[in-house]
């Protein structure tokens, strides 16, 4: 499996990839124009990623714009099935929780500080790992 | 937070959500299927992910991603586009918004009813515990009430032949002159096809139904039994019926 971790913070990119690189292939993002470039990159290798996490406050393109972008490119060009998007923010106001559901179709929300406890109760929800 | 996020959701499910569903109902009821879904996919995953996300509001989340599943699998068509599913469908994403009041009213949803909704779903979907009960058991007692004959249906689901025979049988047993009274109080899920059976009986007994809620309900109004069958409220004498 493959995953993308797109999040500006080096020490973020740093602990998420030790989270998770005994479960997935892992390749990182700076911000969102890099993690739209990287989600587009996969398809056209025929490997797209199984799962995002995508961090909201990235310079140069935001999360959820980014993730916008990446559902209106799987809608256009039919890409199925949509890739599993968490957000990773430590933003939590109403109005951002709803518009990544709704808007970004996000299959969960996670606000930070991460632990590697929090997130893999959320991949277990989302099918990645069991038990 | 908690509460800033919870206002905003419930104010969201109101104004933009609901008439979302209204239409997606709409459409399904109307036969457009995948249409129906495709509009309703949207707000439900919106109301799963963000009671998800609510501490307090996970059983919501859980009940949203049951209804969800279900819709998932019409939409594949690994389950049959029939009157009960569609029925079913609608009766699972309205219970959906009844929760959402239960939360906004009280602050807790009515968990019988959650996993009532549930079980009949999952029954419907193959993977419930006696989605319909063994072949060959009796599905109904039969009992004289105040003039009437009051046929007590004991089964939760009635969709298999042999329980629309058994059924079409004590009917049939009963002297024409004496009404005859179907009570469903235990009864979850009745399948269109049993109400088709009785509907060909209804011009020569005089049948009324009583204890009639949920999805079996949805199917008796569906299958236009409401202009054959009298309905009794739950606690009315089954004499009332003559």
């Amino acid at each position: 499996m493959r995953a993308l971790i797109a999040e500006d913070e080096f020490l973020g990119r740093k602990m998420l990839t030790a989270f998770l690189n005994t479960l997935f292939e892992i390749d990182v993002a700076v911000n969102g124009k890099e993690a739209l470039e990287a989600f587009t990159l996969a398809h056209e290798e025929g490997r797209p990623y199984d799962l995002i996490l995508m961090d909201i406050m990235m310079p140069e393109m935001d999360g959820l714009d980014a993730l916008a972008r990446i559902r209106a490119l799987e809608q256009e060009r039919k890409l199925r099935p949509q890739v599993k998007v968490l957000m990773t923010t430590a933003l939590d106001d109403a109005k951002t929780v709803i518009r990544s559901f709704h808007d970004g179709e996000a299959a969960g929300y996670l606000v930070k500080p991460l632990g590697k406890e929090k997130l893999f109760a959320e991949l277990q929800k989302l099918g990645f790992v069991t038990e | 937070m908690s509460d800033a996020l919870s206002d905003e959701f419930f104010a969201e499910v109101s104004d933009k959500y609901y008439p979302q569903v209204l239409e997606g109902l709409e459409k399904l009821g109307g036969g457009d299927v995948a249409g129906g879904i495709e509009i309703l996919s949207r707000p439900l995953h919106t109301i799963k992910g963000v009671t998800g996300f609510m501490p307090g509001f996970e059983s919501a989340s859980h009940f949203t991603h049951t209804v969800e599943s279900f819709l998932k699998k019409l939409q594949a068509g690994s389950l049959p586009h029939s009157a009960d599913n569609i029925a079913l469908a609608a009766h699972g994403v309205n219970s959906i918004f009844a929760v959402i009041d239960q939360l906004r009213e009280s602050g807790a949803p009515d968990q019988g009813e959650i996993d009532a909704v549930c079980e009949v779903l999952e029954a419907a979907s193959g993977a419930g515990k006696g989605a319909a009960g063994p072949a060959g058991g009796s599905c109904l007692t039969v009992e004289q009430e105040g003039g009437a004959s009051v046929l007590r249906i004991t089964a939760p689901r009635i969709h298999r032949k042999h329980q629309r025979d058994q059924i079409v049988g004590a009917i049939i047993a009963t002297p024409q002159e004496t009404p005859v009274v179907l009570d469903l109080a235990a009864v979850k899920t009745f399948g269109s096809t049993a109400w088709e059976d009785i509907a060909t009986l209804a011009g020569h007994w005089s049948i009324s139904v009583r204890s009639l809620c949920g999805p079996a309900r949805e199917t008796f109004h569906a299958s236009d039994m409401d202009a054959l069958l009298a309905v009794l409220p739950p606690d009315a004498p089954a004499g009332e019926a003559s």
